[in-house]
């Protein structure tokens, strides 16, 4: 990798880190983990610099790789707790969320997102609060962009049944 | 009414920390060149062997123990060591004592245990150990090295990768028999369709968890929990 690519591998990874550690935080609930997911999917597109600066939206492609990290992460750890309740239902370390010490509105928020199924969850989160758009969205998750407007719909209403106020949503 | 956007960036916090790109990079780097390696030494064992070194263990950090002599007939444990974690999954008793009762029975490498019970005692009963013969999977187990990977992430690649050959390797005496060795050799490969038959195969009992071992001159270097089957 020479300065060049270097110079602009640095200004993408601080210009997606941001909003890679918060889609994380929203999508798996734990920041401590999604700083480490985080880190993980920048280390993929240092990888494949090469291809990865000639798309036409890196930033989608990097933010698709940490949703895919983060539903591995999900995976893993509902099989270990699964394994360590049938062994006696000890807690895992790290099991508590490292977002214990934030204000309740904010874990409140967390929880109603992290209730959603899968796929309401990441559409959500890739629309509104990474900024992608429809299309984006819609090819970050393999599906038709009909399908993101309609999750992000369904997700919506499980936020306000949820006991969040009314919500607006700007960029529909 | 709130913003959407403005209740997830609440949701969020705020990610002080900046991005670590020297790290980034030196993973990035590292997983590439295991790739190569891995690529070059098509079926050659070395490159799982050479992963088994300072294997990182998802949620529990590299463990070391020493193995011991089998508690029994079909009975294989792990003796308590003190280089053993001391807190998270992997320091539950319960969840340690994964091995052979003759270690030279495990190759050198991931091996993919499956266990069939848990003892009063805490020790596992082994039912059978297989590892991939799977170039790209065992491209993977080299990429576990750097962390990139967990022993998790290389089951599950050879469970859901139709073209994964996984091989099975016969335990001490006393073990249960593997099918799929009609003439009782030393290994036969088995494809993923051929093992989802065998753990399905009117056995209750032999759809549990399956942990990886990773092995190296016969000494167990690594444990964790890949997941249930």
């Amino acid at each position: 990798m020479d300065s060049r690519d270097r110079e602009e591998l640095a200004v993408f990874c601080a210009r997606e880190h941001r909003r890679l550690v918060g889609t994380l935080t929203l999508h798996c609930g734990d920041p401590g983990v999604a700083a480490e997911l985080a880190q993980e999917a920048l280390a993929r597109a240092c990888q494949h610099w090469g291809s990865v600066r000639e798309m036409n939206a890196p930033g989608a492609w990097v933010h698709r790789v940490a949703i895919n990290l983060s539903s591995s992460y999900y995976r893993r750890r509902k099989a270990e707790r699964s394994a360590t309740e049938r062994f006696g239902g000890r807690r895992q370390l790290g099991e508590e969320a490292s977002d214990a010490v934030e204000p309740a509105e904010v874990l409140a928020v967390r929880r109603a997102v992290a209730a959603l199924p899968s796929r309401q969850r990441t559409a959500l989160v890739l629309r509104y609060y990474s900024d992608l758009s429809v299309e984006q969205t819609a090819e970050a998750m393999g599906c038709r962009p009909g399908t993101v407007k309609s999750l992000t719909s369904q997700a919506m209403a499980g936020l306000r049944a949820s006991g969040l106020a009314d919500l607006e949503e700007t960029h529909a | 009414m709130p913003d959407i956007s403005d209740l997830l960036k609440a949701g969020a916090g705020d990610p002080l920390a900046p991005p670590d790109l020297d790290r980034a990079v030196r993973r990035g780097a590292q997983r590439t060149r295991n790739r190569l390696v891995a690529q070059a030494a098509v079926g050659s064992s070395v490159v799982v062997v050479a992963a088994v070194a300072g294997l990182s263990l998802a949620g529990g950090g590299t463990s070391k123990a020493q193995v011991g002599p089998g508690s029994g007939l079909g009975q294989t444990r792990l003796l308590p060591d003190d280089s053993l974690p001391t807190s998270g999954p992997s320091a539950d008793p319960r969840l340690q004592p994964v091995a052979a009762a003759d270690p030279s029975q495990l190759p050198d490498g991931f091996n993919f245990v499956l266990v069939r019970s848990v003892q009063p005692d805490g020790s596992l009963v082994v039912d059978k150990v297989t590892r991939t013969t799977d170039v790209t999977a065992q491209g993977k187990c080299a990429q576990a090295q750097d962390g990139s990977y967990s022993p998790a992430d290389v089951f599950s690649f050879c469970w859901s990768n139709q073209n994964a050959k996984l091989r099975t390797v016969p335990l001490a005496s006393g073990v249960t028999t593997v099918p799929f060795q009609p003439d009782g050799g030393p290994r036969e490969d088995l494809s993923r369709d051929d093992l989802g038959r065998l753990l399905t195969s009117g056995n209750d009992l032999l759809k549990t968890e399956v942990y990886v071992v990773a092995v190296s001159h016969n000494t167990v270097e690594s444990i964790a929990l890949a997941g249930n089957v």
